[in-house]
């Protein structure tokens, strides 16, 4: 564990014991009386730490494990085996001191009074975790001058957009200057603005804040926008972590070469290069293993006069498609 | 302190908010209550057909023992079961758990500030329709200091009753078949609808071991002097010991439960 890491977990593990309903009426009725028991593992033997002041995705299928993970961090849940340490503190030994260092949004979960108007949620925290008055006001000047909070501040919740929502509940779990802010899905149901505008409040408080972001998605816009450094979960492992790009050179090699020569001209014939499209003067290569531009592009350019030359990395979707299908 | 204390100032008035905000409901339910008092004090007129005194109780006491027993089903009525229940069953239990404050103590606010908008919106009114209908004429009472101590007795178990059953959840994720038995079996047995000198002396009896007459009957018994002199103590001590039984019983659940907590949806 380095010394500069604000949250680390080492070999963090649960299981739950759950009830295997059998099938159909009669099956309903006999686990009435006997129910079969089973036990899952929906964490297991997870290892990662996170550095102060960065934005780090958690990225995996529906049913990955990650929402537990996130509940033993937050203090919610206790792992079956191994350990969590957030802020120096053990999150479910001590989970009401914890929650003053942490901020928490579930996306499909409110903490907003529904019938009220967006303010009296934002007065029942400042009642809750005691933030004094003058930060109290500089947190909601600072959401309302840059990000217009303040034109939700009276309207009650249910009249509120989902951007205007989620915009709120962000702002509202910052209001007591927590250094970790935990966000479950902060994008689910947004439309391409809504997730824009979201993305830019997240850098946004990253940046002014400094406060450390842990992103839990399945939506890799979001991790390809906000993120260096992600981890991916499937079924309960982590199957990989580190920066992006290492991600798109380590699993995903095929790349992308789209030629506009002057006048039509024949493809190239290189071994590891495949030809997608070769109408004349547009070309369209795909090279499927990790060779450098330098191999390939004398040869592009000697065949003809290129007008305008793009090379495409793998989408990030793609790379995550086959990991999991792997 | 200072915590709990501007916290239960904002959870009051939230909860107020939260109740006056749909005016149509807030006056239906108002005069719900209305035609609920006014319909059982013609029933228990019928049912006195004119005598002056039924098992000690002239029918002004009796009277007043209805008006009251609904005045108190209000003050001492707690959504804390349902409350927790709910959030078991959606999962919202989640972000209760991620507050610097311990989730009993949420729970007990939460009671106070539902105690609070209840006795602002609806006693209040419901009170000023009584005395200005002039139903309590002739009732003897007792509101001296053993009212209250009971009457303060019966909220404290109230919260630790539900408290100690929506720990429940946590164990069966569901529990509304069990609850409603369990209150059809209240009803009857608390006294608030009917006293409970006028059951038959083995329902009597059952009535004595259970914890619902110290909730509603032990408190309204010791308005009406149904309960007086020795009597007194020997009530009170009973309903110290269900406070304590089921405050120990919830503490209890509510420490194994963070430990086998399953939270559901994502």
């Amino acid at each position: 564990m380095s010394t500069d890491s604000i949250l680390s977990v080492e070999h963090l593990t649960k299981k739950f014991t759950i009830v295997a309903g059998r099938k159909g009426l009669a099956g309903a009725i006999r686990n009435l009386f006997n129910p079969v028991k089973r036990e899952i593992t929906a964490v297991n033997d997870i290892t990662f730490s996170v550095k102060e002041g960065e934005i780090v995705g958690f990225l995996g299928p529906n049913g990955a494990g990650k929402s537990t993970t996130i509940k033993m961090l937050t203090g919610i849940l206790t792992p079956t085996s191994g350990s969590a340490s957030v802020n120096g503190l053990i999150p479910y030994q001590q989970p009401r001191k914890n929650a003053r260092n942490i901020g928490v949004v579930f996306g499909q979960r409110s903490r907003l009074w529904w019938n009220l108007p967006v303010q009296d949620s934002f007065e029942y925290t400042k009642a809750l975790y005691q933030i004094p008055e003058n930060v109290f006001r500089e947190n909601l000047r600072y959401f309302s001058d840059d990000f217009g909070v303040d034109e939700i501040l009276t309207k009650p919740v249910r009249t509120l957009s989902l951007g205007q929502k989620m915009r709120a509940e962000i702002a509202m779990a910052m209001l007591h200057n927590p250094r970790i802010l935990y966000l479950d899905e902060p994008t689910i149901g947004l439309d391409v603005v809504g997730k824009n505008e979201l993305h830019q409040l997240i850098q946004r408080i990253n940046a002014d804040r400094g406060v450390t972001i842990v992103l839990v998605t399945h939506d890799v816009l979001d991790i390809e926008r906000l993120c260096r450094r992600v981890m991916i979960i499937d079924k309960g492992s982590l199957i990989w972590h580190g920066e992006i790009e290492d991600l798109k050179r380590a699993k995903g090699v095929e790349k992308h070469y789209h030629v506009l020569y002057e006048n039509p001209c024949t493809p190239i014939e290189l071994p590891f290069l495949k030809v997608a499209q070769a109408d004349g003067q547009r070309h369209h290569y795909i090279c499927t293993e990790d060779v450098p531009l330098d191999d390939i592009l004398p040869r592009i350019l000697e065949t003809g006069r290129v007008v305008d030359f793009t090379v495409t990395d793998p989408p990030l979707d793609q790379v995550m498609r086959r990991i999991y299908t792997e | 302190m200072k915590q709990l204390w501007d916290y239960l100032k904002v959870s009051c008035k939230i909860e107020l908010e939260n109740q006056l905000i749909f005016r149509s409901n807030f006056f239906v339910s108002i005069l719900f209550v209305i035609i609920r008092v006014v319909m059982l004090l013609a029933l228990w007129s019928a049912l006195y057909q004119g005598k002056t005194q039924v098992e000690g109780i002239s029918l002004a006491t009796m009277k007043c023992y209805t008006i009251v027993s609904i005045v108190f089903e209000l003050f001492i009525a707690c959504k804390v079961e349902n409350s927790i229940t709910e959030k078991v069953k959606d999962g919202s239990i989640s972000m209760m758990l991620t507050r610097p404050a311990s989730y009993p103590v949420t729970l007990f606010i939460e009671h106070l500030a539902g105690t609070f908008q209840a006795v602002v919106v609806w006693v209040v009114p419901y009170l000023l329709v009584i005395f200005l209908c002039g139903f309590a004429k002739g009732a003897q009472l007792y509101l001296g200091p053993w009212f209250w101590l009971s009457a303060a007795g019966a909220y404290l178990l109230m919260f630790f009753y539900q408290f100690f059953f929506g720990m429940i959840a946590f164990w069966t994720q569901e529990i509304n078949g069990f609850l409603q038995a369990r209150d059809a079996v209240m009803l009857v047995f608390s006294g608030s609808m009917v006293p409970l000198w006028f059951f038959p002396g083995r329902l009597f009896s059952i009535a004595q071991y259970l914890p619902f007459q110290a909730m509603y009957s032990t408190p309204l018994s010791i308005m009406i002097g149904k309960i007086a002199g020795a009597d007194i103590r020997t009530a009170l001590l009973v309903q110290a010991g269900w406070i304590l039984g089921f405050g120990f019983l919830a503490q209890f659940c509510w420490r194994k439960s963070r430990r086998r907590m399953i939270v559901n949806g994502g």
